[in-house]
């Protein structure tokens, strides 16, 4: 009798996994997989996450709007995001996206976090012939090794960066003496080097153009140096990190200038660390801000919606300046896919040589060949220049099309 | 490198805050390096899990300052009250635990253990506090003196690491206990054999060297920003001071983190910050070449 009784519950469990596998197998062929790793750990785990919590946001919204539109499969089909920890570490990148490729299948990349890490997994789209959109990988080198598998997600390093140069010639063309401050990584390496280009064609004076090692918890030597050049302007390019030393020890060390610009401004992260006091007047170029609004959205959620999503996903977790770079990601990609009409990375590729939209980080367009996002002048996105309150909210000053420089606190004279 | 245009620098302005950077940062190098010194002179330990032990009491620190309610805002000097404590338990605790288990044994395996404990401690963190960069900000401003800016958070942390250092040198040369770490230190089967009960000496020895790193984890909260990635970093800097203080030399350690801090210091005004880890370490690769025991230690050692 208890045989019998265990035989029945043995025979039920192995028909319900049986039933459970075969709908997964059916509901695996519906679904869009993208890989791609984040740093929940390591060095850059800090700026990399909220980046991932963006995708993650794209991934609600796409799939609660019923799924992606392709054309040759005659259905919407729901997006799964695969990923894997990378903890900042080079060597697990390979190893992960080539699982990714050959082991969960996926049908697109997206890449993982900056320059210095999309930079080693760059290739592995056009090994594998999987496509990749790059969330936030701004070097512009990354693009131009001839990989044909790639597009860039984020403005090119210099755009980035030219901003802050642009409404300093423009506001105080007096005062040109500039000291340019830069972390020995590969995105604020990539940021310092093209817009001493664009300052010194602006006129600027370049007293100091100095570096610190990538992840420094010291840099007193090289604000020693700038303190004692008395410049009109401190631009600070770091990481996060970097960023919240600097401005820290220049707070210690009296390091004052009629303006000092970060790199990323505008991140929680300065908030957390620093506060409004220490914050206060700082400014600098951003991807986004909370107070941006982009008209003539295409595609995709706007800010009040980005916010709403992300609330619900992770709940007291406030998005920062990096987290709808994710959601970018995501947006363009389902664009392509709907206007190629197939999952075939070739085709979805191709669209980016004609393919313009409009996200909630403004409009975006891109060159054929290498796949880099182009200038704002030939529609690609725009960075923006934000400054910090005393009360530690932002408030976007620059470019004049999207920000008001009647806002701006000027000269600063900090600290 | 400096590619900027004609510099103009204040030279004894410059020399005096690159000397003042460089003795306020290494003072507390050296009060990190320490507890690694004294663990690894006497038990022939790297403890790679160290840079961990001082996130813990950064952390610590940072939990108590920034909590709110009844136990929130504590000043960080005073946590040391609870830091020190929960140090000397917590080594006592490990070294009882594990660390006893492989003391004696081959280099490789004393090394797996902590490198073990080192990626342990460091996920705990991570699971915690995340990954954000994390600041006490308590006591900010400076004190200027002709132009040089000294960070109340630096002078004060100097001040204590002056304390700790007394506090350990009349531990160790007047109280039993501190006379036991030095003698099993010198020779431990002789000081077995003069019935000093080697064991206890090795659990406080490693006890007193995880408080103090913890404590050096006090003075990095107030004085510098830090995140679980920073753990390797103290640990590595710790090695080098070790190296060039001598073993088991707790003023090597102090003098060693004081040579660190004004290599870097300088290495960073006068050449370029960006060398200064390859400035660190061709110093380490100095001593290791010139004199390997360090500036404090002993040849036999």
């Amino acid at each position: 009798m208890r045989a019998g009784t265990l035989s029945l519950v043995a025979s039920c469990v192995l028909l319900t996994v049986l039933a459970i596998s075969g709908n997964a197998a059916v509901a695996q062929d519906d679904v869009i997989k993208i890989g791609m790793t984040n740093s929940f750990s390591g060095g850059l785990a800090q700026a990399a996450s909220p980046v991932w919590r963006g995708v993650m946001v794209w991934q609600d919204w796409v799939n609660a709007q019923g799924g992606i539109m392709v054309k040759d499969r005659n259905k919407r089909m729901q997006v799964r995001v695969v990923y894997h920890d990378d903890e900042t570490n080079r060597e697990n990148l390979i190893r992960l996206y080539e699982k990714l490729a050959t082991s969960d299948n996926v049908d697109f990349f997206f890449a993982p976090y900056g320059s210095g890490q999309t930079f080693v997994v760059a290739g592995l789209g056009d090994k594998y012939k999987k496509f990749m959109v790059s969330t936030s990988g701004a070097a512009p080198n990354i693009y131009q090794q001839g990989y044909k598998y790639i597009v860039q997600g984020i403005m090119q390093a210099d755009q980035f960066g030219r901003p802050y140069l642009d409404m300093l010639a423009k506001i105080d063309p007096n005062n040109k003496k500039i000291a340019m401050i830069y972390e020995d990584h590969l995105f604020p390496k990539s940021v310092a080097t093209l817009v001493k280009d664009i300052a010194e064609k602006l006129g600027f004076q370049v007293v100091l153009f100095d570096r610190f090692p990538a992840g420094a918890q010291d840099v007193s030597a090289v604000l020693t140096r700038v303190k004692q050049l008395k410049p009109d302007h401190i631009y600070f390019m770091a990481n996060i990190e970097g960023s919240i030393v600097g401005l820290r020890q220049m707070s210690e060390l009296k390091v004052s200038a009629r303006s000092i610009g970060i790199l990323d401004n505008g991140m929680y992260y300065y908030k957390q660390a620093l506060g409004g006091k220490t914050l206060d007047g700082i400014m600098g170029p951003v991807e986004w801000d909370m107070s941006q609004r982009y008209k003539g959205i295409t595609l995709g959620p706007n800010n009040d919606e980005f916010l709403a999503l992300h609330k619900k996903r992770f709940p007291g977790v406030e998005p920062d300046n990096h987290t709808p770079l994710g959601t970018n990601a995501g947006i363009i990609l389902q664009r392509a896919i709907e206007l190629a009409g197939t999952l075939d990375s070739v085709k979805v590729r191709q669209q980016f040589c004609t393919m313009k939209l409009t996200t909630l980080m403004g409009p975006q367009a891109w060159d054929c060949e290498t796949g880099l996002m182009k200038y704002p002048q030939d529609g690609g996105m725009p960075a923006i220049v934000t400054q910090w309150r005393e009360d530690a909210s932002t408030v976007t000053v620059w470019p004049p099309e999207f920000g008001d420089l009647k806002l701006l606190k000027f000269p600063v004279n900090r600290f | 490198m400096n590619q900027g245009t004609r510099p103009h620098y204040r030279m004894d302005l410059l020399l005096a805050q690159t000397i003042a950077n460089g003795l306020l940062i290494g003072a507390i190098y050296g009060l990190a390096a320490l507890g690694l010194t004294l663990v690894w002179g006497i038990m022939d330990v790297v403890n790679l899990a160290h840079g961990e032990f001082v996130l813990f009491g950064a952390y610590l620190t940072f939990v108590l300052f920034s909590q709110r309610g009844a136990l929130g805002g504590v000043n960080p000097l005073l946590s040391l009250l609870m830091v020190v404590p929960a140090g000397l338990l917590f080594g006592a605790f490990l070294y009882r635990a594990l660390l006893q288990r492989v003391v004696g044994q081959p280099a490789l395996t004393t090394l797996l253990l902590t490198f073990g404990l080192s990626i342990l401690f460091n996920n705990v963190l991570l699971n915690w506090f995340g990954p954000d960069v994390r600041i006490v900000r308590w006591a900010q401003g400076s004190l200027v003196i002709g132009g040089v800016a000294l960070p109340w958070t630096r002078l004060i942390a100097f001040a204590l690491v002056i304390v700790v250092a007394l506090c350990l040198f009349v531990f160790l040369q007047r109280s039993y206990a501190g006379k036991a770490i030095r003698a099993v230190m010198q020779d431990a089967e002789a000081a077995a054999a003069l019935g000093i009960d080697t064991q206890r000496v090795l659990t406080t020895a490693f006890a007193v060297g995880t408080m103090l790193a913890m404590v050096a984890g006090v003075l990095v909260s107030v004085a510098l920003s830090f995140s679980p990635a920073n753990g390797v970093q103290f640990s590595v800097t710790s090695f080098v001071i070790c190296v060039v203080g001598g073993l088991g030399r707790p003023l090597g350690a102090m003098i060693g983190g004081i040579i660190v801090g004004l290599v870097e210091s300088f290495t960073g005004v006068f050449i370029t910050q960006a060398y200064t880890p390859a400035m660190v370490s061709l110093l380490l690769i100095g001593f290791l070449l010139v004199r390997p025991v360090g500036l404090f230690g002993m040849a036999e050692r």
